[in-house]
């Protein structure tokens, strides 16, 4: 049973969430939309069109990724060492690390990034991407992609795919 | 009777009373504060008790990062102004076709005064979403076909 209020994954049949105590919602009494249940079946990550991965080294200053960001307009960076993923810095981490409290000049990216981001595989179907970003909390996955490369989906793709659905 | 739609389901249904709202005036300096304190990624901005704007992580992200934003600074004049709004009688449909139509990913949900009811961000419509597909989302293991090697308890 999923909070929605913090997400925690819940025992079924729980009243309260065991992890903020909120009210956990009556659950449907019904089977909704069956086409899109097939659809995030059937769909794959590729689907959701995954978009270049803009990176960044992570000694490289915060500000440099901040910049980066703003012009990619992209609210997540991967950071790549030799080649290899180590991590990934979002717009919250800028929030909740930096912003009003540390000059992002002074401070390197890898002292706020979050280390082995999950990635999914881009043959994968939607409804994984759907459960990391409902369950997990993320709003950006990295993907392996068929060439090699590394591409970026965001809950605004899920959001784009979603639309088209409803 | 037919299914029950999630896409048809009010707003009312997602809608939390713990959103953040602040007035205009609010410094800087408290609203990083009270957005780290709660973990949230956005707030309502109000004036006069009317939502006027919102201030989120990406505002953060293109306005105040790397400027010398005083910790004292209005939030609204940093904030997002006239920020598109939902009643709470709206439904998830109407609200996705908001987000994704004018590429925002919180929309504030108000009264007919204009006065803020809740925060609808993009991550608490997808938790919702999820939830009335159980089968297909939430059930499902962190990686495609992983089987558990013990029973569960042991």
């Amino acid at each position: 049973m999923l909070c929605l209020d913090c997400g925690k994954d819940n025992l079924p049949g729980d009243d309260h969430c065991a992890g903020c105590g909120h009210d956990l919602p009556a659950p449907p009494s019904r089977r909704p939309d069956d086409e899109l249940a097939g659809r995030m079946r059937k769909g794959k990550v590729l689907d959701l069109k995954p978009r270049p991965a803009v990176s960044v080294a992570p000694d490289a200053p915060v500000a440099d990724a901040v910049r980066l960001m703003r012009e990619e307009k992209v609210g997540a960076i991967l950071v790549v060492k030799a080649g290899k993923v180590v991590g990934i810095m979002t717009e919250r981490d800028v929030l909740y690390e930096v912003a009003g409290s540390r000059d992002p000049q002074a401070v390197n990216v890898v002292d706020v990034m979050h280390v082995n981001p999950d990635f999914l595989g881009a043959d994968e179907p939607i409804s994984y991407a759907f459960h990391h970003m409902s369950v997990g909390g993320y709003r950006h996955m990295p993907v392996e992609l068929p060439d090699g490369n590394v591409g970026m989906v965001s809950s605004r793709d899920l959001l784009a795919y979603l639309a088209d659905s409803k | 009777m037919a299914p029950v739609n999630p896409f048809r389901r009010p707003l009312a249904e997602l809608a939390d009373d713990d959103f953040l709202a602040v007035d205009e005036k609010t410094p800087y300096d408290e609203v990083l504060g009270r957005m780290r304190g709660s973990h949230a990624g956005s707030l309502v901005v109000t004036k006069g008790g009317k939502v006027t704007g919102v201030f989120t992580e990406r505002d953060v992200l293109n306005r105040c990062a790397l400027e010398s934003v005083g910790g004292g600074t209005p939030v609204g004049t940093l904030m997002t102004p006239k920020p598109a709004t939902l009643a709470l009688t709206a439904t998830v449909a109407e609200a996705l076709t908001l987000m994704h139509g004018r590429r925002v990913r919180n929309i504030p949900l108000v009264d007919e005064k204009g006065a803020p009811k809740g925060l609808l961000t993009v991550g608490r419509l997808i938790r919702f979403l999820a939830y009335a597909f159980p089968a297909e989302v939430v059930n499902l293991p962190p990686r495609p076909g992983q089987v558990s090697d013990e029973t569960e308890g042991a």
